[in-house]
């Protein structure tokens, strides 16, 4: 009876642990400065410093409603503190976030920033947010993003 | 109270933090890798005292250029951070300049020297910035009465800076060669190089263009005073003098560049067509004051038909053709004497004239001569003249009056 109720007991015990999930908290994922890449040809982007490399057709597709001409597009690419990629790209009208999936990155939201496409956008990582530039022109009103959306600033 | 204060400057803070910061900083970081990477391929192909002088330079500015975007350049460069990249920079540069057998002593002096240049060049680019301003704060001036004393001063403070602008090219010129201590003739081939690439990177022959255009431009906005041209054709002698000294050294050094030969030669039309401007505009206004002052001179062009003409009509006023009274021609001497000669152009053009070469001294004899000559024709004789002559008179009449009284006496 003692040696089952001891077989139960170690039996219950091996379950609760294999079944409580182990969290590492915090943890930062945010890359310093955005990349600004181009697609090979057929269209992946690569960023070898963090060794990530997705296909952005569908991505083009789904903005411009083109994904042959993909090489000549520079595609901006931000990770936040949460690890969320936000990614944009010169015409786009929507900035994307993603996450991340098994082997492929999940749509997490799509915010709209501008009405008739990004000039020359540009992030830059400001601590819980992502901040949306115009290179172009310094004295344009910046935007702060979340993957809720627009925190600060106007679509423009 | 307080807390709405509070949420006042806060409010405030997050709105000057959204404004501040607007330009991409991948831009900035990719700017730095950018100048790093260039900075290592001069240190690679450093090949006299004076380009690693250079080099050292280079590095202190981009170092005192990105310092506050330390923390930022520190959280991107991967693998070095923003120390490590220019204690790397510093390290390629001492193994080159240790290749190179450069001696620590020289290499301090002509290390000073280029930091002079580079301060020099920095002073340049500020002030061309101030400059344009100040042109742009004219054009919009120009057409308000009501702000005279404002255009007056604005143009005060470009012919200054000018001028200053004038120097500072100069001084660089200089502290460039003199980093090599010898005359272009003596200079090897790799010296030569040396320097033709440094008047290259700090755009020597744009910058000299740049300033005869500027004093150019100047000179042919509205608005300026007699003093200005007075300034104006100072300065004009003193650039062309300078670039006597300057412009032999550079055609000697582009000797083998035909474009650059081009140059120099562009800068010397650039420099005639200033100076005749200078001379135009210099006569122009010389014949403007006077003829405000009601002395209205045949046309003059350049110092002999001023001193011709000028002398000219003095002695028809010396020869009072008009036969005008006396008070009249006194009081017109007197005029021109207290408004335009004490005034102005003895003083002020006169030298300036004789200065710039427009008049030889003869010349200024001449002039001075005429006023002179107006002024005793024009002057009442003094009252100790006519005493003087009243006394010979009497001792005269005495004389006489005493004789002829002892002639009688004697007679009889």
């Amino acid at each position: 009876m003692k040696t089952t109720f001891c077989f139960i007991f170690c039996i219950i015990a091996f379950i609760i642990a294999g079944c409580s999930s182990l969290t590492l908290r915090p943890a930062n994922f945010s890359w310093p400065i955005e990349i600004a890449v181009t697609p090979d040809v057929d269209g992946t982007v690569k960023i070898p410093r963090y060794q990530v490399s997705f296909n952005s057709k569908p991505l083009l597709f789904e903005e411009l409603q083109d994904s042959i001409y993909v090489t000549n597009r520079m595609m901006h690419v931000i990770r936040d503190q949460n690890g969320y990629y936000f990614i944009t790209a010169k015409d786009f009208k929507n900035v994307y976030v993603f996450n991340q999936d098994e082997g492929a990155l999940k749509l997490e939201s799509k915010i709209q920033v501008s009405e008739n496409g990004l000039e020359a956008p540009a992030f830059n990582q400001k601590g819980l947010s992502v901040q949306l530039v115009n290179e172009q022109k310094e004295n344009e009103p910046a935007i702060l993003l979340s993957t809720d959306g627009i925190q600060e600033g106007e679509k423009k | 109270m307080k807390t709405t204060l509070y949420i006042f400057i806060l409010f405030l803070g997050s709105f000057c933090f959204l404004n501040a910061r607007q330009t991409s900083e991948r831009l900035i970081v990719n700017k730095f890798e950018g100048s790093v990477k260039e900075l290592s391929l001069f240190a690679d192909s450093a090949k006299t005292v004076q380009d690693c002088a250079e080099i050292s330079s280079m590095i202190d500015e981009i170092e005192m250029k990105y310092a506050e975007k330390k923390d930022l350049l520190d959280r991107a460069l991967y693998p070095d951070d923003y120390s490590k990249a220019i204690e790397k920079l510093r390290g390629k540069l001492l193994i080159r300049r240790n290749d190179l057998g450069v001696i620590e002593t020289q290499y301090a002096r002509i290390t000073e020297l280029e930091a002079q240049v580079l301060g020099l060049s920095n002073k340049i680019d500020s002030l061309d910035q101030e400059n344009e301003k100040l042109a742009n704060a004219i054009k919009r001036m120009s057409g308000s009465k009501a702000l005279v004393d404002s255009l007056k001063m604005v143009i005060s403070k470009l012919r200054k800076n000018l001028i200053k602008r004038d120097e500072v090219i100069f001084s660089l010129v200089d502290s460039l060669f003199l980093q090599y201590d010898k005359n272009v003739a003596n200079m090897t081939d790799i010296e030569k190089q040396s320097i033709y690439g440094k008047l290259e990177r700090k755009n020597v022959f744009t910058g000299l263009k740049k300033s005869i255009e500027d004093n150019l431009n100047f000179l042919r906005s509205t608005n300026l005073t007699p003093s200005d041209y007075v300034e104006i054709a100072r300065q004009n002698s003193r650039f062309t003098s300078q670039w006597k000294g300057v412009g032999p050294k550079l055609a000697d050094i582009y000797l083998s560049g035909k474009k650059k030969t081009d140059e120099v030669m562009l800068i010397d039309s650039l420099l005639g067509v200033w100076s005749k401007e200078v001379d135009r505009s210099n006569w122009e206004s010389l014949n403007t004051i006077l003829t405000k002052n009601g002395i209205v001179l045949k046309p003059f062009n350049n110092g002999d038909e001023f001193t011709a003409n000028f002398t000219g009509y003095v002695d028809t006023l010396i020869k009072n053709t008009m036969e005008e009274p006396e008070d009249v021609r006194a009081k017109q001497f007197n005029a021109f004497n207290d408004n335009v000669w004490k005034n102005n152009i003895e003083p002020t053009w006169l030298p300036v004239l004789l200065e710039s070469g427009k008049l030889t001294e003869d010349q200024v004899d001449k002039i001075e001569n005429a006023v002179d000559n107006w002024e005793s024709a024009v002057s009442p004789i003094s009252p100790i003249v006519y005493i003087s002559i009243a006394i010979v008179i009497i001792a005269i009449v005495i004389g006489l009056a005493m004789r002829f009284r002892k002639k009688p006496e004697e007679e009889g």
